[in-house]
Order: C-alpha cells, then structure tokens, then sequence
C-alpha cells in the first residue's frame, strides 16, 4: 500500500487553495476544551467556522489538548463535506512526519514537531516548519497555547470577528491545574 | 560519482535521519525508520534503578501513529508474531494506555534492544494501517450500533443510559452495547445481535453469550436485573431458520430476552 492520497484534493486543487487563503472566521471568544475526545487521552473543543465561498455548516475548528500533558495540542480545521482529514492543522508534539517526495534529500524529508500540516498538489498531506517554529527562542515561545493559536491563525488567515484572536482554557470545568508530563516514562514500573 | 560515494551518502543522509528531544529525566529517539502512514519511529529512553528501559511511550496505544491498534483475530496474530519474535514485554500504566518495550542492564545491548522495538513498532503501525474486517460486515454493525443507540436514547433517561460501557470500569474486560441503571442498584445489560452474513450473524450471538456468561461469573452479578439481546432482524445475515438453536441456547442458557428488532418497542417496558 503506497501513501494516502487524497484524489478530491488533486483534483480540486485551487479550491482547496482558497480554503487556506481566504479569510475565515469563528465567533467563539473564549475556546473551551472540556470534552473527552475520541481519543480519550485528549480533551477538544468543536467551534464552527465561516468562510466565505462555503455554504454548508460543516467547517470547523477543533482544538485537542492531552490530558495529562496542556503542552500537547493540535489544531485542525476541518471541511468534511470536501476531505475526510483536517485540511490544515497544527501539532506542537508527537510523532515525526516523513514528506515522501521526489528529488527531496531523505535527510530533508524529516519533520520534527512542532509543525504544520497541508496537503500538496498531488493530495499528498505534508509538514513543514514556520519560520518561528525553525526558531528555537520562538519555538519555545509557541509552547503556550495561548500565543500559538495566534500563530495558527495568522499561518490560516482564521480571525475572530474582525480582526481578533480567540482565547483558550483548558478543563475549566475542573480545579485547572496545569498538566504538564513530558516525560512518557515517567512514573511507570518497567517490570 | 562511483558506486562506493553513493553507498557514502546512503549511509550519512539515513545516519543523519537520527534525532533526539529531551523530556524530563527519558530521551526521545527519533529513529530513521518510516511507517507506510509516512511517520518515523520514536521511542524513549530512560535510566530505570541499573537497568535501561526502551519503550514506545505508550505512543502505539494512543494513538500518536494516528492508527488504531485493531482487535480482529487477523491483526492480532500479527501483534502477538512480532511481539515474540522481538521478545517485547508490554505493561499498562495509571491511565489504561499499553506500553511495549524493552530492557536490559548492559549498555552493550541497548543498540540492539532498540533495533528490535524500532522494527515492532514500524510493522505494527504500518500493518494496523491494513482493513482487515469485511467493508460489508463493518458498515452492518456501525449501522445497526448508530441506529439502536438513537433508539434508546429516544426513550430513556439519558443519565441512566451508558453506551458502549465496560460492566465494571475499574477492571475494563466485559463491555457491553448499553448498560441501563433501572434503579441506583440494578442494571439491565444490553447486546446488539447483527451480521452481514450468517457467519457473522453467529459469530456475534456467541459474543453475547458469553458476555452474558462473563458477567454472571462477575462481581456485578446481584445488580444485574435483565440481559437484553436487540435482535437485528433486516440484517442480512439473520435468517431465522439457520440461526434457531444459536438463538435458543441465548435464551436459555443466560436468561437473556430476545427482543427482535422488528418489535423494537417491548424494549420501553424492559428498560423502564
């Protein structure tokens, strides 16, 4: 079995380039992550989204953070009635995504996280690195999810309202400390 | 360029692949080894008392790989292949997330353990990437579960109604369809009976009797009131004729009722 290819995407390719390049939009202020996600060593949100070539309500916004780690999330904007896979998205951790690509160097074709994802010409989901993200003091920075869904943002010309950015809370509906294992072997007994 | 630089730049672009993050007091390896869902391989080293451990970060059951670790027999059996022949030990942690890995006292072998547990990992991801459930028997059951879900909803009190809920959470083996809480201290067990062929349609009676079995043998017994089997009767896999004494031996060897999907409403009065 080759990659995944998404042939809606090849085929529709300017469409799914205004997808990213128009302004979109939310109208929730304050982003409340509370919800178990299918994955259920993450919590998400679900907020709607507008975009001006797009008629149905299907278009969102999902932001997903790991419960016992606030420094693990993802952003993925979603248009399920066009691809069933976020068409751009954003993981600040995990696993390292290979762009397999012709006349790429194979040392090239590695990309840690943080980074973003999109989908190239052929339908291809691939990750690069923003010039913040290549920047270790910014890079640093963008591990509070506060200022880096500014950075998704601006990378997805996504506002809230006019001109605005959108504020997060994670698990408001607890005591909200502040989950931070970075560690993943931490604290197990390796028998 | 000779044959003999080109082998040079093989191995300093795949030795140049290998990259590290630390986390806390455990290292994560990147390794340059690649699934067929295009991620490299990570695992995590930390110093444990005088041994090495090499693990997967509970990245595979969690689903990092962006693939889920599947149940069919098939799959399976290819887990429990490349478990032993690499020998890999697994532990679950506070959260109910599996951990594969490895480990040793000898730093010698630390190179070797992680080759191993690098190559499980790859295969199993690249392997999990596989549909190995028949497409019709998949969408069948996915079908009838959405549809007898919003059924039940439809009528019950959604405080006492658990979709897909393991009988006792702490120990998470026996799962059911639904579990109803007719009162604080008495529970009607729901299973969802279908199949896209007569195989199938067998096959998931068999589950529900032993589930049912399971949970009389559990500590949960005495709140158990009723065992409920739906009956998906438009599936194409029932047909009454062959699947008579499967359905008998349900009925009388677990007490549970049969209510066919047909008469859908007897469950309002059983569930209330």
């Amino acid at each position: 079995m080759g990659q995944k290819r998404f042939p809606q995407i090849k085929e529709n390719y300017s469409f799914y380039n205004n997808l990213l390049s128009e302004r979109k939009f939310i109208f929730t202020e304050v982003i409340e992550i509370n919800n178990k996600a299918n994955n259920h060593s993450f919590v998400e949100s679900v907020d709607k989204v507008n975009h001006p070539v797009v008629n149905d309500d299907s278009m969102v916004l999902c932001v997903e953070v790991k419960i016992n780690n606030h420094a693990y999330f993802q952003f993925k904007l979603r248009y399920k009635s066009f691809v069933p896979a976020p068409f751009f998205r954003f993981d600040s951790d995990g696993e390292t995504h290979r762009n397999k690509v012709e006349g790429l160097g194979l040392q090239d074709q590695a990309i840690t996280t943080p980074h973003f994802h999109k989908f190239n010409e052929n339908g291809i989901e691939i990750a690069y690195k923003t010039d913040k993200l290549l920047d270790p003091k910014e890079s640093k920075a963008l591990e509070d999810i506060n200022l880096c869904i500014i950075h998704f943002f601006h990378e997805s010309n996504t506002r809230l309202k006019e001109d605005d950015f959108p504020e997060i809370k994670i698990q408001s509906d607890t005591l909200g400390f502040k989950m931070t294992k970075e560690d993943p072997n931490q604290n197990i007994d390796f028998l | 360029m000779n044959l003999l630089e080109i082998f040079t730049d093989i191995k300093n672009a795949f030795g140049g692949l290998w990259q590290t993050k630390q986390r806390g007091n455990t290292l994560e390896i990147i390794t340059p080894y690649a699934t067929t869902n295009n991620r490299f391989v990570s695992v995590f080293l930390t110093k444990q008392g005088s041994d090495y451990v090499i693990s997967d970060g509970g990245w595979l059951n969690s689903g990092v790989y962006e693939v889920a670790i599947g149940k069919e027999t098939c799959f399976l059996k290819i887990l429990y292949h490349f478990q032993n022949s690499f020998e890999i030990k697994q532990i679950v942690n506070a959260e109910g997330i599996t951990y594969y890995y490895l480990k040793t006292a000898n730093a010698i072998d630390i190179p070797s353990k992680l080759f191993d547990l690098t190559l499980f990992i790859q295969n199993i991801v690249s392997v999990s990437e596989i549909a190995f459930e028949d497409k019709e028997e998949k969408d069948t059951k996915e079908r009838f579960v959405s549809i007898a879900n919003e059924y039940l909803k439809s009528f019950t009190d959604k405080e006492k109604l658990k979709l897909n809920q393991f009988l006792i959470p702490e120990k998470k083996d026996i799962k059911f369809n639904a579990i109803y809480n007719n009162t604080p201290s008495t529970l009607s067990l729901v299973n969802y009976v279908t199949g896209s062929s007569n195989f199938y349609f067998s096959n998931s009676i068999s589950k529900a009797n032993m589930l049912f079995q399971m949970a009389d043998d559990s500590s949960a017994k005495t709140f158990i009131k009723s065992k409920v089997s739906i009956i998906d009767t438009s599936a194409d896999g029932y047909v009454p004729d062959k699947l008579a004494s499967y359905l008998y031996h349900l009925e009388h060897r677990t007490g549970s009722l049969l209510v066919n999907w047909s008469e859908k409403e007897k469950l309002q009065s059983i569930l209330n």
